[in-house]
């Protein structure tokens, strides 16, 4: 009878225990579930705000967060653009970022120059080295400066984005010196240094992109193939998806090698960053020319005022600026409805505008 | 035998209070978190505006020509600038005397700018009828460039004046 006992109160005491036990490890892995998702909310707070800030300041920053958990981020580019987070929903995104996410990344800040509007982005991108394979085209020399220029410049930064150059199977610095970075290739090719590269069959590293310069893209191209028609247009192809991109300016081939081939459930990533920046660059083109359309016909009125209530003698220098003003804002109002449109004219007016004194840059 | 039953009842006991103050702590974080990355993203808005090209000539230099012209354009800064949102710039003038600037006229004899102003306006009724929502807003002081603040004889030139902006942000 005793004995009995004995083992029910062991039996009964080893159910117990078990339930205890079974109970606190599914409720502590849940419980790291939800902070690990505290953390990777954090993580992607900080993302946002680093966009913002180097948005904002034009500083350059690096970023290491993203190595302490795994992370599944890519961009939609519906009727919002939003980056969205596996398990963790969407953020949409308030200023015009080219991203691919990794472990050490650099953010930096780059602008494009319309002529009239100074379009900026921020791109941020893991340590990558840029191999490119630079083909028999005249502008193979300005499309390198013109690529790098878009890309971050991560001289004196502790991750890198470097440049190499493929001919065949070998794979070398572009510069002649490791790390080749955005600054000494710049160097180098100002000073006339021809890249000496062709058709790339060389295996890549993980970290590695390839780029293409050629007079003739194919589908099968590996990487973000780019065909120059002159030092700043052209098209583009990127492996994966068959489209073929044309640019005007170098942050949409930056977008396809930022972006470069990674598939996820939107698409290949290259093709999303060049869409988003196109669509940013829309919307901000559209916005800028509205806004600085009504000041050059305020400005144009401002001016006119002044000379008719006779503050002004009649043969001063800066009356010349109405005619200018007028000039701009009709440009201008063209541009508000069709943004991305040519900006030759508005270009050229602006820059009159500064030679004569009329505005700052 | 019942000793045992008391404790184990006890352990079950200090173990689900444990997890509720887990899961109160975790809780009371994500909020904190969550309040934190709205101060954060009023504080960058401001930024934006202070030093985007759309409103001001340099970092922290308004334009008047600029402000003048982004009146009445809400919907569009909206789309650029994020929803929900207006700014208040006014010049630190020792008169006192406030003149608010308006749309499509040029004039340096005004000193009181606002833009989205409609959501300055929807802001506060909806603060009346339905009590503040999350609002956040930051000022700070900045310099706003009058294009023609000067004029003689042979030209005009431009004229800094001190000036504050305020930022808000709401649901």
């Amino acid at each position: 009878m005793i004995i009995s006992f004995q083992m029910w109160k062991i039996v009964l005491g080893l159910a117990i225990s078990g339930f205890l036990l079974m109970f606190s490890v599914n409720y502590i892995g849940g419980y790291t579930a939800q902070q690990n998702d505290v953390l990777r909310t954090k993580i992607m707070n900080t993302f946002e705000l680093a966009c913002y800030n180097v948005y904002n300041t034009g500083n350059s920053m690096v970023f290491d967060d993203f190595s302490k958990l795994p992370f599944d981020v890519s961009l939609s580019v519906g009727a919002e653009h939003a980056i969205k987070v596996a398990g963790l929903g969407q953020r949409v995104l308030k200023v015009p970022v080219l991203f691919s996410i990794g472990d050490k990344m650099v953010f930096s800040r780059a602008e494009y120059d319309t002529g009239w509007w100074k379009f900026r982005y921020v791109v941020a991108m893991p340590e990558t080295e840029i191999v490119l394979a630079p083909g028999n085209s005249p502008y193979a020399s300005e499309t390198v400066k013109g690529i790098v220029k878009a890309l971050p410049d991560t001289t004196n930064f502790k991750n890198k984005v470097t440049y190499a150059v493929c001919n065949g199977n070998d794979i070398e610095s572009a510069c002649g010196k490791k790390p080749c970075e955005a600054q000494a290739l710049l160097e180098e090719l100002e000073s006339g240094k021809a890249l000496r590269g062709g058709k790339c069959t060389a295996d890549l590293k993980k970290n590695q992109r390839l780029v293409t310069i050629s007079m003739s893209c194919t589908e099968g191209t590996r990487g973000v193939c780019v065909e120059p028609y002159g030092p700043a247009s052209g098209k583009a192809r990127l492996y994966g998806t068959g489209t073929v991109f044309s640019y005007d300016d170098y942050a949409d081939v930056a977008a396809l090698i930022v972006g470069y081939e990674k598939k996820d459930a939107y698409g290949v990533a290259g093709e999303s960053m060049y869409i988003h920046k196109n669509s940013e660059m829309a919307k901000e083109l559209s916005l800028a020319a509205k806004i600085m359309a009504r000041r050059y016909e305020l400005l144009a009125g401002g001016l006119s005022g002044i000379a008719q209530r006779g503050q002004m003698d009649s043969d001063a220098e800066e009356l010349g600026c109405v005619k200018l003003f007028q000039e701009m804002a009709a440009s201008l109002d063209g541009l508000a409805s069709e943004p991305l449109g040519s900006s030759e004219k508005a270009g050229e007016t602006k820059k009159r505008m500064k030679e004569m004194g009329c505005d700052y840059d | 035998m019942f000793e045992y039953v008391i404790a184990a009842f006890f352990i079950v006991l200090i173990i689900i209070f444990v997890m509720f103050m887990l899961g109160s702590y975790q809780m009371s974080q994500l909020e904190l978190e969550k309040q934190k990355f709205s101060e954060q993203k009023a504080e960058q808005l401001l930024k934006r505006v202070v030093s985007s090209p759309l409103v001001a000539k340099e970092d922290g230099v308004l334009d008047d020509s600029k402000l003048i012209a982004a009146l009445g354009l809400c919907d569009d800064m909206e789309q650029f600038f994020g929803k929900n949102w207006y700014a208040v710039i006014i010049i630190l003038d020792s008169s006192g005397k406030t003149v608010r600037c308006q749309q499509g006229e040029y004039s340096t004899d005004c000193n009181y700018w606002v833009i989205c102003a409609d959501n300055l306006e929807a802001r506060i009724s909806k603060e009346k009828a339905s009590g503040a929502g999350e609002e956040y807003a930051y000022t700070v002081p900045v310099n706003v460039a009058r294009k023609m603040g000067w004029v003689t004889r042979r030209g005009t030139a431009t004229r800094a004046e001190p000036a504050l902006i305020e930022v808000w942000t709401y649901d």
